[in-house]
């Protein structure tokens, strides 16, 4: 919170000040008026009349941002107490002295900070006690001590209860912009939750309309062939047909049925009942399946695997999580000559840590935002289907775990996964897996895998 | 020569099935849903029945029960387009679950192998 003195109506309270200051100047003026004999005394005035104007003025303010208000300040009082000596000495101690210590007891006072009160206390003691040995009347000093102490104490309450309204303000905003920051943020996981589950869904229903007629288109053609072949004399276009026309539309046909098959995954219920496993076991299982992304030039994996304890879960979704993982990390490095996958795994007090790094291509933050919905890709057609990140998203979610992603473009992605000791409570698939949708857990990408 | 029941609401999965098992040379009929299949049951007398999971009325599994108390001898197959692709999965009570879009070759293998338990079985018997 503000240190300074309060800005609001900064510059009219320091008019005020001037001009308060100015109307007791010229009372001084009028007090001391004919006493010019004195030796000094209209150089003593002069002096004071512009170190004071310099103190409430321009002049301190410069002196408090470069030293800090502390220093500031206990220069102004310092100068305030040097001057009420000297207005004090020169008018008998009366009622311009009296309205001077006022006035700058008020200005000290207006500074809302505990030290202010030290302030105060020194400069109305010290006026005081000066007061008194330089000859001032001990029921006058009386009088004047009460009067400039409670306008003292009245103006620098008022600061004080000033700030903590704005210091409660200030919080109370502070929480709420915070309170609006996490709604937003629950808001866009919510939606983006049920982006993936109603595509997920999506995805189950068509993949069970389309594995009907792709199951007789397939088998029909295959008959086709068949016969064909068996046929001895042949014409030419029909042997073409047999040997080449019919063999490729076989082949787009089980081209379909691998992406439905992986749909169908995406969406598929796992019925295994929670076993407890030990984590490292299944990542070297997915390691050794995924070896064959590894073989390129100079890749390394690094293999980084704390001691574990055994956690409770699906041992074969847990597998087919890091599989995705790594295949990715894999791909991310392709053609990189110092490309490297590090594995490391770590226990902690309420489950196991796991990352998968890699210093790849690294993502965007467009990227990164879409990163597990279904079916976004950033492979080639044909090389993925985008489902890998979204099994790894439902695994994890299933499992009760968190999943951060660290990336940067040409810096590499890091995957850092939480896993509980025990799982909240692993869904149960129910029998009609249309409608529900549940991520499962095999071989994903056997196709990247194998080929 | 074996009899076999297809079960399946598709009727063109049923005829491509129909074809496929009579080139094999099976005995076979077709039944668009389970009560049909039950109907058919004491007249046709099938050694192995063939049903798809999910259809309207009754599903694939409560008609292979039903088969399996009315015609405890007949072996049971149950093609379904839900399961995980590629698993041949026993679906309860020793059924075996094949997938669709199901491969000609490994699809008669399986049934070819549970008729053959069939006619061990009943070889022992006689």
């Amino acid at each position: 919170m503000t240190q300074g003195r309060p800005a609001a109506g900064e510059r009219g309270s320091r008019a005020i000040i001037h001009a308060a200051f100015g109307v007791i100047d010229l009372l001084i003026l009028v007090e001391v008026w004919g006493l010019w004999q004195r030796p000094g005394t209209a150089a003593l005035l002069a002096l004071n009349f512009a170190l004071t104007a310099w103190v409430n003025g321009p002049g301190l303010d410069r002196l408090s941002s470069r030293l800090g208000v502390e220093v500031g300040e206990a220069a102004r009082v310092a100068w305030y107490l040097c001057s009420i000596l000297v207005v004090g000495h020169l008018t008998g101690w009366g009622v311009a002295s009296e309205a001077y210590l006022l006035l700058e007891l008020v200005v000290v006072g207006m500074l809302p900070t505990p030290s202010a009160s030290w302030r105060g206390v020194v400069l109305w003691g010290g006026a005081g006690l000066v007061a008194l040995l330089d000859g001032g009347s001990p029921l006058g000093l009386l009088l004047m001590g009460a009067g400039t102490a409670s306008a003292f104490f009245v103006v620098h309450r008022q600061s004080r209860i000033i700030l903590r309204m704005l210091d409660e303000a200030m919080s109370g905003r502070a929480e709420l912009e915070r309170a609006h920051h996490e709604l937003k943020s629950v808001h866009a996981t919510a939606m983006r939750q049920e982006k993936l589950a109603a595509l997920g869904m999506l995805a189950a229903g068509v993949a069970h309309e389309i594995n009907n007629p792709m199951s007789f288109v397939g088998s029909n053609v295959s008959a086709l062939q068949r016969d064909l072949k068996a046929m001895p004399d042949l014409s030419a276009s029909l042997r073409e047909w047999a040997d080449e026309i019919l063999p490729e539309t076989l082949d787009g046909i089980r081209r379909v049925n691998a992406i439905v098959a992986d749909l169908r995954r995406f969406a598929r219920n796992d019925r295994a009942e929670p076993e407890p496993f030990d984590l490292n076991e299944e990542l070297e299982a997915a390691i050794r399946i995924a070896q064959s992304q590894m073989k390129c030039a100079n890749c390394t994996l690094v293999r980084d695997l704390g001691n574990l304890p055994r956690i409770l879960g699906r041992p074969r979704q847990i597998s087919q999580l890091f599989l995705n993982l790594l295949v990715n990390a894999a791909q991310a490095i392709r053609g990189n000559p110092s490309g490297t996958v590090t594995v490391s795994t770590r226990a902690e007090v309420d489950g196991v840590r796991v990352s998968v790094r890699d210093n790849g291509i690294g993502m965007d933050a467009a990227t990164r935002a879409r990163l597990f919905e279904p079916f976004f890709t950033t492979k080639p057609v044909g090389e993925g289907t985008g489902l890998g990140l979204a099994v790894v998203h439902g695994v994890v979610a299933d499992h009760g775990g968190r999943i951060e992603v660290e990336s940067a473009p040409g810096r590499g992605t890091c995957f850092d996964v939480w896993l509980p000791r025990e799982p909240p409570e692993l869904p149960v698939p129910e029998d009609r897996p249309t409608g529900t949708w549940r991520l499962d857990a095999i071989a994903l990408q056997r196709r990247t895998a194998e080929g | 020569m074996s009899r076999i029941l297809v079960v399946d609401d598709d009727p063109l999965v049923g005829k491509a099935l129909f074809r496929l098992l009579r080139r094999e040379g099976f005995d076979v009929r077709v039944a668009p849903d389970g009560a049909t299949a039950l109907a058919l049951l004491d007249d046709f007398a099938p050694d192995l029945v063939l049903s798809d999971q999910r259809m309207p009325g009754m599903t694939g599994a409560e008609l292979l029960a039903q088969v399996g108390r009315r015609l405890p001898r007949a072996r049971r197959v149950l093609l379904s387009g839900d399961a995980v692709p590629g698993a041949v999965a026993e679906y309860g009570g020793g059924v075996p679950l094949v997938t669709k879009p199901w491969e000609d070759g490994p699809l008669l293998a399986i049934l070819r192998g549970a008729l053959a338990a069939l006619e061990r079985r009943e070889g022992d018997v006689s």
